[in-house]
């Protein structure tokens, strides 16, 4: 580190550097201090440094399970490893186990760890315990809900069973609820969230069994998720296991609350529905009651019972509850279970309602006050105020609600229909693979439109400024959502295809929800704030249009906003709507107007400094230069330009990397360097997983890349196992029916037949062929590369009649499709001919090889190695046939093919001018 | 670890000032101020005005200037009297959390970050004082105490590294890249030594203040606002400078590859492209090539 240079004095004081950032440096000493900088290395970082202070995003202090700690007795310390995870400190320790903040390396983020503790599982039956909470944790980190606390791994250490879950800065709802005096609307705005968490969770056949203001938590950004998994239990599995699992003769343990563990008694006895004290098996139905019991609580600061025995409970007052939900709670705190409500949303739903009559009675009461006089005018103001929060809350919720135009039940039922009507034989199925991922979408922009909602209206920590971003953002979501429901209601063949892949792909409305990410939007003056959202919004149309395959359409949305765009001035904008119409440019094949698009919007983005589409637009640069322009070290150089920008860019996500990481693989893959794209692809593949969940789209997109790459490796094995991996995720993402899965069973086919294992290649191929031709008709050109491929190994078998059948019928399918120049009707023609000869039809051959000659070298030019190929066969032919002379030209013209295409050292050329010699010497 | 030096130094100063001969000298309201505003800091007087010798000069017209309360506070922290660090932690703790935060540092080692620095701020070692020692009441002592707790994470950051104790943050892996890649040194062995020279060029041309905040800009990737707020400038003049600066590095660029190196227009284009995204790259490289 330079500390001072030469000629320009000693470093900086600290009240210079001070004094230059208020700007109350005199001249002089302003110019003396410019120079030193202008030097100093040392203190032009130390003056960046400073500018980054006091604006780093404010980090609330953590708290996940807090209160226990005194009777924890941490077993683990500040580095302590649990598989790949590393200990950084302790978070909290309850009854049932204790959490520790770790790091995890490999996604480099911070996830809470949970140890449940050993004692909890006795002895005897410790394994089996142990087996069923990992179970239980798998099937909690399939369930992804915006109100359940995401689970991303579960696992054992030493014996104890671990589970790591999303850290969320912020507290308990207890602690939200002490932290002020809310008014029963925002109370009553987080208990109906946390209970669509539980709601979740029952709809995965989960039950919490110990619901209560401490085991929900709120981030700083005021979203509510149920946690504390400690006690979920799978509701199907039937009530004795419990008994085994829990020893109902140890102890409480000496935490305060009061935590019981007898019998099937688990839960916390003040908010335990009766029958579950009495020893009923907990349900859905007794979460409802502890749900009740810890909102009445918070409503009335008193529980609804006197505390004792389960026998007499006394409700007790209930004054402070607002009236329309005293009924509401009432039922759900019935004694007999099926006296309550008949689920979760129902109750919700009720709450929502007494909440707006409540609102209504209030407005008619104020109105009649405002004729008694000024006498009760505070009272009225008090009242005034209530029901104005209620009306906040209200139109939060409605707020959220905006969805429900767009995907309701007729928005559903438009889909389901326009599915069916195509006739094809994976509609069905991909209409229930898609329909999930719309609803999950749907469900996480009502919770983002109530979360933006609720931070400015409720809690106002937004501001407008932050709250109209994410507004704007919410809208613009919203559009591509509408777009491709729209798009999927008049489906066709290729958007039914895409369906699942755009319903998968769609931008999430959550996103919406981070400060961060809000504020580095490019800033639009308020005068062209509409224009702007106008702009944006026919974005993510063309965004949709561009998923389901509706290239022109889309092309055409993209073209206007850019135009649009440009006439505003505003650079960042033209960024957005440039670097979507290269992607359109890249996906139709036009890859020169791709690339000078990408730079265009590069420009742009650069001009607005937003560092992040920078760097999308710089990821795409490495493939479609890289790649599709097969100009590599210039692909190289953008991707060290992405892998800076990806380094320097806060806020960036392990998915970018990922996503630079997949597009770098293909342009190593290209120049043969196949050990680096499979680095490359399993670090994505690894991102993807933990990011996106096993069963994603990309997860499979990687698998795939991956399972080519270890193939041209020659690692067969590592190949066809990926491949199956990536099959069962295919099959069940998209359907065994979908037309992906059969390109997927055909590389597995490939594969296999590269080992040798003909029959299986043969059965793999035969699956994929009939999929392929339910899926895209018998007609398709890619029902005719299977058939060409297919036919390749039945001759291999030996089957030639059916080879010829096979290769005939890709032959025609090829010919009608792709007309009669094209290079595969050419490869079908060389195969038949192969066939042909082994048939013992030479002359037969020697026609196919002579149609398919010509073919190949109108089609892919006369230096072409296939040209090469098809005169070696022909040559091979000839001096079977005893034309030696024409067998030695035709060798001669194969050798010239192949030494200008792959140099004359290579071990093939050699040996085709071997073969040459040997023909000469007859 | 009480560290006897400075422990001599404070009862040194004490005790010389002894009776004051100038009891009603301008530092003798100083003293009032500060006492005033610190009434739990029992600071005795002639400690107070050897301080003030140490820093200004009893007759110095800066005295007058000098943020009393601040010296007074900061005094009685070098002088380690009972209860001041406890009150520069009450009164300052957030300036020094603010920096904390500002670091990109694993939440690991921020406490032993944060322990290092309040140590080197007000207890120092046998080869370096208390930090606290230096302030000299000239601005705000919490503006003073920032820039001091950045300035010591920045070199805590550079001995951790010397030690290898603290891994090597990516962000400056990233920033230096030593270029392994053959393509990329293809490319430099074509155009970087040209493009640099360009570079060197256009920036010779512009004022030192534009250099600075052009540098703020590309190297340290400070938006306008935070070079605007940390130079003392208008945000107005900063965005005027870095677009100035910006153009005139693209123009001398485009303008030497047209002419000097023959490059067809459109090929300049695309390299143009990879100025622009390298440009960080590029301007890093040649700030720390040695003159």
């Amino acid at each position: 580190m330079v500390e001072s240079v030469t000629g320009v004095g000693a470093c900086l004081a600290e009240h210079t550097i001070d004094a230059l950032s208020r700007g109350q440096l005199a001249p002089a000493e302003q110019a003396a201090a410019a120079l030193h900088l202008d030097a100093c290395e040392a203190c032009r970082e130390l003056l960046a440094a400073l500018a980054r202070v006091g604006d780093s995003v404010r980090e609330s202090t953590a708290t996940l399970a807090p209160g226990a700690a005194e009777n924890a007795q941490p077993r683990l310390v500040a580095g302590s490893r649990i598989g790949r995870y590393t200990v950084l400190h302790l978070v909290g320790a309850g009854a049932m186990g204790t959490v520790y903040a770790a790091y995890d390396p490999e996604l480099d983020r911070r996830v809470a760890l949970k140890l449940v503790h050993h004692r909890l599982l006795p002895g005897a039956a410790r394994e089996a315990a142990a087996v069923r909470l990992l179970r239980e944790a798998q099937a909690l980190a399939r369930l992804s809900d915006p109100h359940v606390i995401t689970v991303f791994d579960a696992g054992r250490f030493e014996g104890q069973v671990f589970l790591a879950m999303e850290f969320v800065e912020g507290g308990t709802l207890r602690e939200w609820l002490a932290a002020k005096r809310r008014e029963s609307a925002a109370i009553v705005a987080m208990f109906v969230a946390a209970g669509r968490g539980l709601a979740a969770l029952h709809g995965a056949g989960l039950v919490h069994r110990d619901f209560k203001a401490d085991n929900v938590l709120v981030s700083g950004d005021g979203r509510v998720r149920v946690s504390d998994f400690g006690l979920v239990r799978v509701a199907a599995e039937a009530t004795a296991s419990v008994e085994e699992t829990f020893d109902p003769g140890r102890p409480l343990p000496g935490g305060s609350e009061g935590v019981t563990r007898t019998g099937a008694l688990l839960g916390t006895p003040a908010y335990m529905a009766p029958e579950v004290w009495q020893g009923a098996q907990a349900d859905a139905r007794s979460d409802q009651f502890s749900f009740c019991v810890a909102l009445f609580e918070a409503l009335q600061g008193a529980r609804p019972f006197a505390p004792g025995a389960a026998e007499g409970r006394v409700a007790l007052r209930d004054d402070r509850i607002p009236a329309g939900l005293r009924e509401p709670l009432a039922i759900g705190l019935a004694r007999a279970p099926e006296r309550r409500h008949a689920s979760m949303t129902a109750l919700l739903g009720a709450l929502g309602r007494g909440l707006t009559r409540a609102r209504r009675r209030r407005v008619v009461s104020v109105v009649a006050l405002m004729g008694l006089g000024l006498g009760l005018s505070a009272w009225g103001w008090q009242q005034g105020q209530a029901r104005e929060l209620a009306g906040r809350v209200a139109a939060c919720a409605a707020s959220g609600a905006r969805i429900d135009e767009a995907w309701g039940a007729a928005a559903r039922a438009e889909v389901e229909r326009s599915f069916a009507a195509s006739g094809k034989s994976f509609a069905a199925t991909t209409f229930a693979k898609t329909a999930p991922w719309l609803d999950r979408w749907a469900a996480d922009f009502r919770e983002a439109a109530e979360v933006a909602c609720r931070a400015h209206t409720i809690e106002a920590s937004w501001d407008a400024e932050l709250r109209a971003r994410a507004e704007d953002c919410l809208d613009e979501a919203r559009a591509g959502f509408v777009a491709l429901v729209d798009e999927l209601g008049d489906a066709d063949a290729v958007v039914l295809t895409q369906a699942t892949n755009a319903a998968a792909e769609l931008a999430p409305a959550s996103a919406c929800t981070q400060p961060a990410a809000l504020s580095s939007r490019p800033e639009v003056p308020q005068a062209q704030r509409s224009a702007a959202r106008e702009l944006r919004v026919g974005l993510a149309r063309a965004r949709s249009l561009q998923a389901v395959g509706d290239y022109a359409g889309a092309l055409a949305a993209a073209h206007a906003a850019v135009g649009a765009a440009r006439a505003s001035g505003l650079p960042g904008l033209v960024a957005e709507a440039e670097f979507r119409v290269a992607g359109l440019h890249e996906k139709r094949g036009d890859y020169p107007a791709a690339e000078a698009g990408l730079l265009r919007a590069l420009a742009a983005a650069d001009e607005a400094r937003a560092g992040g589409l920078a760097l999308a637009i710089t990821t795409d640069l490495v493939y479609v230069v890289g790649y599709a322009a097969a100009r590599t070290a210039e692909g190289r150089v953008w991707a060290r330009a992405a892998q800076t920008q990806l380094a320097l860019h806060a806020g960036a996500s392990p998915l970018e990397q990922a996503h630079l990481d997949s597009r770098l693989a293909a342009v190593v893959d290209v120049v043969g360097d196949y050990a680096e794209a499979v680095r490359l692809h399993a670090r994505a593949l690894a991102v993807r997983e933990q990011e996106l969940g096993p069963w994603h789209p990309d997860v499979a997109r990687s698998l795939v890349g991956l399972a080519a790459a270890r193939h041209a490796l020659g690692e067969l094995a590592a190949a066809g196992e990926l491949y199956e991996r990536a099959l069962g995720l295919e099959e069940r993402v998209f359907g065994p029916e979908h037309p992906d899965v059969a390109l997927i069973l055909h590389n597995l086919a490939g594969v296999r037949y590269s080992a040798g294992a003909l029959d299986d290649a043969a059965r793999l191929y035969e699956r994929a062929l009939a999929i392929s031709e339910r899926a895209l008709g018998p007609d398709h050109p890619g029902v005719a590369e299977t058939l060409h491929d297919l036919a390749i190994v039945q001759r291999a078998r030996g089957a030639l009649a059916e080879s010829l059948r096979l290769q005939t019928r890709a032959l025609a399918i090829s010919e009608r499709a792709l007309g009669p120049d094209h290079w595969r009707v050419a490869g079908s023609l060389n195969s038949l001919a192969l066939v042909r000869r082994e048939m013992g039809e030479p002359d037969e051959a020697a026609r196919l090889f002579a149609r398919a000659l010509a073919v190949f070298e109108k089609s892919l030019g006369p230096g072409h190695p296939e040209v090469g190929a098809v005169l070696y066969n022909l040559a091979q032919l000839r001096r079977d046939s005893g034309a030696t002379a024409e067998a030695i030209e035709l060798y001669r013209r194969a050798h010239a093919v192949y030494a200008a295409a792959l140099g004359a050292e290579h071990p093939e050329v050699v040996s085709v001018a071997e073969e040459m010699a040997q023909a000469s010497a007859r | 670890m009480r560290d006897e030096t400075t422990a001599d130094d404070a009862s040194g100063c004490a005790r010389e000032a002894g009776p004051d001969p100038a009891s009603e000298g301008p530092w003798a309201r100083l003293y009032a101020e500060g006492r005033a505003a610190w009434p739990d800091l029992d600071l005795a007087r002639a400690a107070f005005v050897a301080h003030v010798d140490r820093h200004v000069g009893r007759g110095s017209a800066e005295l007058a200037g000098l943020h009393a309360a601040d010296f007074y506070l900061a005094c009685a922290c070098h002088l380690r009297l009972p209860g001041a660090s406890a009150a520069l932690q009450a009164r300052h703790g957030a300036e020094l959390e603010a920096v904390l935060k500002s670091r990109r540092v694993p939440a690991a080692h921020r406490d032993d970050l944060r322990q290092a620095l309040w140590e080197k701020l007000l207890v120092g070692r046998p080869d370096a004082p208390a930090k606290i020692g230096d302030y000299a009441g000239r601005g705000p002592l919490g503006g003073w105490l920032r820039v001091a707790a950045v300035r010591m994470a920045l070199n805590f950051r550079e001995q951790a590294r010397a030690d290898r104790l603290v891994p090597e943050p990516e962000l400056d892996e990233a920033r230096h890249p030593a270029s392994p890649d053959p393509e990329l040194s293809f490319l430099k062995s074509q155009y970087r030594r040209e493009v640099e020279q360009a570079l060197r060029d256009a920036l010779a041309g512009l004022a030192a203040d534009e250099r600075n905040v052009l540098r703020l800009y590309f190297l340290d990737r400070l938006s306008i606002d935070r070079i605007a707020a940390v130079y003392g400038i208008h945000r107005a003049t900063a965005a005027r400078w870095v677009a100035r600066g910006r153009e005139a590095l693209l123009r001398g660029t485009q303008a030497l590859l047209e002419r000097q190196l023959k490059v067809e227009r459109a090929e300049v284009d695309s390299i143009l492209g990879l100025v622009r995204s390298q440009l960080e790259l590029s301007m890093s490289g040649l700030f720390r090539a040695p003159e």
